[in-house]
């Protein structure tokens, strides 16, 4: 099988604020922090899941700023707990300038997008036709 | 636990000096294999440490860019001062501070 | 390579499916069409400075552009000058909505592109939108166009190092560009441009703000 991902990786270079995509190419969001798990027998943490969305860019991005983003964020979802978008590093095919999942994403964050698609663009003629 | 809690941490060593801030991690992929895709999962190999983050950001310490001559010395010195420490010398993570085991200098 | 150009063309390459085929032809297109469109910005500069400096006019509206024409080539010349002006001022407030869409779109990650549906790329057309709009409402506050321009192209070119720089160095980064990353000429000339626009680019604010921007 090809090498997909390399082998020793430097996250902050080769792996954090990439852009997600599906097999597809539809765009599914960034790289914006991961989840590290620490197993119980006190190996070092594992790598177990990709965060993304503004709950995850702000308490990185800290301050101000990042509260207020995430503060967006939890007014779209009112309901929901406070936890990012996570994409389960099984679904992680392939790192390169774009980062590969396997299936079509069940895109995370898609609310705002939601949003405005009903709200706004939705609501212009001719919004359901690509140019392509 | 996620990386963000990891980078940017001040790390000291046993008796308090401190040693630079993480500025990356190092992964490798040597956990178990995912049947969907093949892969192996990423487990945390060390704590980049030190000065020298731009010219790292950028990828000029580890080859990926070359060019050009002017940049590349430039940011080629800030590598030296840079290190890596293991995993399994971490003793003990709490947000913003992490206390390892190193060798005396 | 201002920011909004270097989004705007970036992004139009990734939309337009742009391979190594489309190489040479870019190359040609930067070889000759920017020393054509800086040539062509002299000859504005030219044939208004002789058509209105021995007259004593000011030059403060955009209408005015078109009298050296007229003059020269009467009403066939002006008629394709205003179908000219019209052609760049939408085309550039296309570009300009455009690239701030491309621009927050990819720095979140969001969807973009004109190879989706509108409706599937919501946020990205809904910035585009707001762009117009906003450009819009701030011309129709009168203020004047002329000092509009000199200040946004002093900004530009303050700005210049930042989108400058990271092309520099993906252009040598043998990770994104395989084997056709800078050769050493290139480099060199690049790294002079470099410290030119850095210069360039601290010394334009303050310059402005001596001369009052030339008023």
């Amino acid at each position: 099988m090809t090498v997909q991902i390399p082998e020793r990786l430097d996250v902050l270079l080769e792996l954090l604020d990439r852009q997600l995509a599906d097999t597809e190419g539809r765009l599914a969001g960034k790289v914006d922090d991961l989840e590290l798990t620490v197993p119980d027998d006190g190996g070092p943490p594992v790598v177990t899941a990709i965060l993304s969305g503004p709950q995850a860019l702000g308490p990185r991005i800290g301050g101000r700023l990042g509260q207020w983003m995430v503060a967006v964020a939890r007014r779209l979802h009112p309901d929901a707990d406070a936890q990012p978008a996570r994409i389960d590093f099984a679904q992680l095919a392939r790192i390169g300038p774009r980062v590969l999942l396997t299936a079509p994403a069940d895109t995370p964050n898609q609310r705002l997008e939601t949003w405005v698609r009903t709200h706004l663009v939705g609501r212009i003629p001719g919004a359901g036709h690509a140019d392509v | 636990m996620r990386m963000s809690d990891l980078v940017g941490a001040l790390v000291v060593d046993e008796s308090g000096r401190p040693l630079g801030h993480v500025h990356d991690l190092r992964l490798v992929a040597d956990g178990v294999t995912f049947p969907a895709t093949g892969n192996r999962a990423y487990r945390v190999h060390g704590l980049v440490v030190g000065a020298g983050a731009v010219g790292m950001r950028l990828g000029y310490a580890r080859g990926h860019v070359q060019g050009p001559w002017l940049l590349r010395v430039l940011l080629r010195r800030l590598r030296r001062r840079r290190r890596e420490i293991p995993w399994e010398a971490v003793r003990e993570v709490t947000p913003g501070r992490i206390v390892a085991r190193v060798a005396a200098q | 390579m201002t920011p909004y150009k270097v989004f705007f063309f970036s992004s139009g390459a990734v939309e337009e499916g742009w391979t190594r085929a489309d190489l040479m032809l870019n190359r040609a297109n930067v070889y000759v069409g920017f020393p054509l469109g800086g040539l062509l910005s002299l000859a504005i500069m030219g044939c208004a400075a002789v058509v209105f400096q021995p007259r004593g006019i000011e030059v403060d509206h955009l209408s005015q552009v078109a009298l050296p024409v007229g003059v020269a080539l009467g009403q066939v010349g002006l008629a394709l000058v205003l179908v000219g002006f019209f052609a760049a001022t939408f085309g550039a407030a296309l570009e300009t909505s455009m690239c701030s869409g491309y621009a927050i779109a990819q720095y979140f990650g969001w969807q973009w592109g004109k190879f989706v549906r509108p409706a599937q790329a919501a946020r990205y057309h809904a910035v585009v939108l707001v762009s117009v709009l906003a450009a819009v409402t701030f011309a129709l506050t009168t203020v004047d166009p002329i000092t509009v321009t000199e200040y946004s192209i002093v900004l530009s070119a303050a700005a210049l190092p930042l989108t400058y720089f990271p092309i520099l160095v993906v252009a040598n980064d043998r990770s994104y560009l395989g084997d056709k990353t800078n050769s050493a000429f290139t480099n060199v000339l690049a790294t002079i441009y470099l410290l030119l626009i850095v210069l360039v680019s601290i010394a334009t604010i303050p310059l402005m703000l001596a001369t009052k921007a030339g008023s």
